[in-house]
């Protein structure tokens, strides 16, 4: 099979697919928010900041905004982007962080990102941190997050 | 976002994948190799002098970063580590290093930890402000401190990760989330050259 074809065939299937999963599963009348995939990596009592991922997703008709996030035993966190000027890259706070209607972001490694510093107790490897996100819609959602080695790149 | 644009985007991302061909690796040559780098000397997690030279003969991994940074370096860190991993059991010829910009905070102990948590053998160094200052300078690398109102202030710094080849001559950079596949056939290749 050329690549082209190849394409074509994962475009119909990816389409077909699409179609299927929006027959199958109309929209909610009330949705909701929700936080999924939740991971944070290691701290140690010397290193007393980490990062924290996940995924947010928006069931409801109207555009939501993460507006907060806080921890137990945690300084600070905070939703960071990355700006990079000339190869020197920043990072930036993000008061609110849209979800649109229906949608998803994903807060991954090298990208927008939940900054935690000022952890009061080392986050050991597979030990469990609650993130609770606060959204301008006036709902909150507490996650358990899972705490990862620093080289990881996703939860699993 | 509705269905109907979400299989848009969906479409535009197939077709983008579809009709873009790959850029091959830029080859790593002698002659495109950039005019800074060099040699230098810096304190390592044991609190030994290091000198660049001392790889002389075999391939070398370099970047800046500093112990607390939350995101980039620990990803960094992992693109080197899986690139090292495409590459095989060459890459053994390879020495990753990482030269902290935080040398406030970043004593060789701190370092020692730190290198300690990676899947890769990875050489920490620091030194005194001065001389992380000027081995930064030398790799026309760039940081500075962020106060955050905390101790754990942030530092902002060049995100390169930097190919030394076995004559300790700098002959690429890339970005810190360059493709592993990217990384590891330029690394193929600087080992490929003679010692």
């Amino acid at each position: 099979m050329t690549r082209q074809t190849a394409c074509v065939l994962l475009m119909a299937l990816t389409g077909a697919t699409a179609s299927a999963i929006a027959a199958q599963a109309p929209r909610p009348k009330t949705g909701a928010i929700a936080v999924h995939d939740a991971w944070v990596r290691v701290s140690t009592a010397r290193r007393t900041s980490s990062s924290g991922y996940c995924r947010l997703e928006n069931t409801t008709d109207t555009p939501v905004a993460l507006i907060g996030i806080a921890a137990a035993g945690v300084g600070s966190a905070q939703v960071h982007t990355m700006v990079d000027r000339d190869g020197q890259m920043s990072m930036h706070p993000v008061e609110k962080l849209p979800i649109p209607p229906h949608g998803a972001v994903d807060l991954a490694p090298g990208g927008t990102h939940i900054m935690l510093t000022d952890i009061a107790r080392p986050l050991a490897i597979g030990s469990t941190l609650d993130l609770r996100f606060t959204f301008d819609n006036g709902s909150t959602q507490t996650v358990r997050a899972v705490i990862r080695p620093l080289d990881a790149m996703s939860i699993r | 976002m509705s269905a109907r644009g979400v299989l848009a985007v969906l479409v535009v991302a197939l077709l983008w994948g579809c009709t873009r061909s790959e850029p091959a690796p830029e080859a790593v040559t002698e002659a495109a190799r950039p005019p800074f780098g060099g040699d230098f000397t810096l304190t390592n997690q044991d609190n030994q002098p290091f000198r660049l030279d001392q790889l002389r003969g075999r391939p070398a991994v370099l970047f800046f970063g500093y112990t607390s940074c939350p995101d980039m370096c620990p990803m960094t860190m992992s693109r080197i580590a899986a690139a090292l991993k495409l590459v095989g059991d060459q890459a053994r010829e390879v020495t990753t290093l990482f030269v902290s910009v935080d040398p406030q905070r970043d004593t060789p102990a701190a370092l020692k930890e730190y290198v300690g948590s990676f899947s890769i053998p990875v050489i920490g160094l620091t030194g005194t402000p001065d001389e992380v200052a000027r081995v930064a300078a030398e790799y026309h690398a760039s940081y500075q401190v962020v106060p955050t109102g905390t101790t754990n202030y942030l530092v902002n710094h060049t995100s390169a990760i930097f190919l030394i080849d076995r004559q300790g001559r700098l002959r690429q950079y890339f970005r810190f989330d360059e493709k592993a596949e990217t990384l590891a056939s330029a690394l193929r290749t600087l080992l490929s050259e003679k010692s």
